[in-house]
């Protein structure tokens, strides 16, 4: 049982910012909840202990299955906003939430000057629209939204790192 | 993909990479191969750095007031919206439960002397979707407001004499009775009274329809795809799983849930007075408060996952009984309780089933596969055959969904899956 708890307990020690990362990105959560659902990967990790042949993809498995059912909860509980109003709290520090609100100015800021289609697509994705939808719009290949997409994220950061300097 | 860690700023490579990544993350089926692909991207700090940079953008360009999403092609609005052709079939369908729920209103709330076999008709078409339910209810408020507006008018001697408007129920026709007689009264005491026998017979419907569902649960019929849990009066939990068929049989002696077919798990509320008792052809499972499954199928099987429970045989099994403890699991068929044959087994992860979950790490690609075809409509065909023996590791998924498991299976090199939807299976090649 030691060399178990051991053993899951220094994956859990290697994995535990890359899990943050991942949840972070998964469910645009902020770095509490990410730490939680991290947290909560390794009770489930730990539990009965079993014959697994690769603990790490383990961990791996169940982490996207829990983004995955925190995802649905979350829509579950979006769909019913408005009756629950009053528990919809912005959990971010004032400091976290102004220098987001920064960032994602520059970054709409910096749309504009990218070429056309990366404009077209990363507009209409902040739209709310699919890459299905767009390639269909553009009359291009799902992969050259998504390529597009790709590139646009790159040159604004490139735009916003240059601004700094 | 880079491992290397050299501590420099990220390069255009790096970002590029992020990108990419950011962008695979956000498919809920993405095999834990690849997440392992993506911790071990991790590793190198320019990697790192060139994600963590690239993660405000990535926020900022999630649509606005919408910052959760599965995927980002569900960032797209409801289909219907964008399709004409689904936006009218919806319209179609609500529209053909309204006629459905008003055909409904008449023949079983507003008519006193309606068949029972009507009325069992009609609560199934009640169960069959809330929406069914709440333009039922919709109805029956109007039918309220209709007869509001008729005493107004009786009160106001605008209605002719020969119209024979009594409402159905007694309780309304005594109030009814009330209004005529005070009809030479003032208007506003007639709106009064006409307002509660508006609200009793909206009372009386909801109770119609309230008491034939509870009358109607002693007997659960799930199809495939369909789960049912439940709180029996007693406090005792019950998970009915998909294609089961159960009947309900308190008394004051004992609780007795007859297990036709199918499996169902149990979480016994404690009553020392009043055992439980899951019947099935075959055996008698007796507990006082505990966890445990019993499966029907070509033989029985009772799975005990807290407690203790005792088996006891029925008819040709007459007299012979076994104890079952927590984690042990018994078949049972003909005559084999005369030397029961007991098994150790996962039992928690054996009925996870019934916390809509499934287990089917360890098991071969045939064997999940089976798990998942007995329960739900969408069949899993396993065209190859060392596809089919084969192990593939995935952490649990969702009972009702053997997409998800597929999708899991078919991200494996080598498989390919294609969605015959015509025939609703999934079949799996190498």
């Amino acid at each position: 049982v030691t060399d178990h708890s051991a053993r899951i307990k220094a994956l859990f020690h290697e994995q535990r910012d890359r899990l943050k990362r991942y949840f972070r990105l998964r469910l645009s959560s902020c770095s509490d909840e990410a730490q939680e659902l991290a947290q909560e990967t390794y009770s489930r990790l730990i539990g009965p202990d079993k014959e697994v042949s690769d603990w790490n993809r383990r961990l791996w498995c169940i982490a996207r299955n829990l983004a995955n059912d925190t995802l649905a909860q979350l829509q579950t509980r979006r769909k019913a906003k408005p009756l629950l109003q009053d528990e919809d709290e912005d959990p971010r520090t004032p400091e976290s939430a102004w220098s987001e609100q920064q960032a994602a100015a520059a970054a709409l800021r910096a749309i504009e000057d990218l070429p056309e289609r990366q404009r077209t697509v990363l507009t209409r994705y902040r739209e709310g629209c699919s890459f299905e939808q767009m390639a269909r719009e553009l009359g291009v290949n799902e992969r050259t939204c998504r390529r597009d997409f790709e590139q646009g994220i790159v040159e604004i950061q490139r735009k916003i790192g240059l601004e700094r300097t | 993909m880079s491992n290397d860690t050299c501590g420099q700023d990220p390069g255009d490579r790096q970002f590029r990479e992020a990108a990419r990544w950011m962008m695979r993350l956000q498919q809920p089926d993405l095999s834990p191969r690849l997440l392992v692909r993506w911790s071990k991207w991790q590793e190198s700090a320019e990697n790192r750095a060139a994600f963590d940079a690239l993660e405000p953008i990535w926020r900022a360009l999630q649509p606005p007031g919408d910052n959760v999403e599965s995927t980002s092609d569900q960032t797209t609005p409801p289909a219907e919206l964008n399709d004409p052709e689904m936006f009218e079939r919806r319209s179609e369908r609500l529209q053909l439960v309204s006629e459905e729920a008003a055909y409904w209103y008449l023949l079983c709330i507003d008519d006193p002397h309606t068949l029972r076999s009507d009325r069992r008709e009609f609560l199934a078409w009640l169960r069959r979707s809330p929406e069914n339910i709440a333009e039922l209810l919709k109805i029956a408020q109007l039918g309220g407001t209709l007869r509001k507006l008729r005493r107004t008018l009786r009160s106001a001697r605008l209605t002719s004499a020969g119209v024979d408007d009594s409402p159905p129920w007694r309780s309304t026709i005594k109030l009814h009775r009330a209004v005529d007689e005070g009809s030479t009264g003032s208007a506003i005491a007639s709106l009064k009274l006409a307002g509660i026998a508006a609200a009793a017979l909206i009372g009386v419907a909801v109770a119609f329809v309230t008491h034939q569902y509870w009358e109607s649960t002693s007997i659960i019929t799930t199809g495939a795809s369909q789960w049912h849990n439940m709180t029996l009066a007693d406090g005792t939990a019950v998970h009915v799983d998909a294609r089961s068929k159960l009947e309900i049989e308190y008394t004051d002696a004992a609780r007795v849930v007859r297990v036709h077919e199918g499996s169902a798990v149990f979480e016994v509320a404690k009553d020392p007075k009043r055992p439980f008792i899951a019947r099935t052809h075959l055996l008698d499972a007796m507990a006082v408060g505990t966890r445990f499954c019993v499966s029907v199928d070509d033989a029985v099987t009772t799975t005990v996952a807290e407690g203790v429970v005792q088996v006891t045989g029925r008819d040709n099994l007459n007299g012979k009984a076994v104890t079952l403890k927590a984690g042990e699991e018994l078949r049972v068929s003909g005559d084999a309780l005369t030397a029961p044959r007991f098994s150790r087994v996962d039992a928690q992860r054996k009925l996870q089933w019934a916390s809509g979950l499934l287990d089917l790490g360890g098991m071969t690609v045939s064997a999940a596969a089976q798990e998942l075809n007995r329960r739900n409509r969408t069949q899993i065909v396993v065209d190859s055959p060392t596809l089919a023996a084969r192990v593939i590791e995935v952490a649990s998924v969702k009972v009702d969904s053997p997409e998800s498991y597929a999708k899991a299976v078919a991200a494996e090199p080598g498989v390919k899956m294609i969605l015959d939807e015509e025939h609703g299976q999934i079949r799996l090649s190498e």
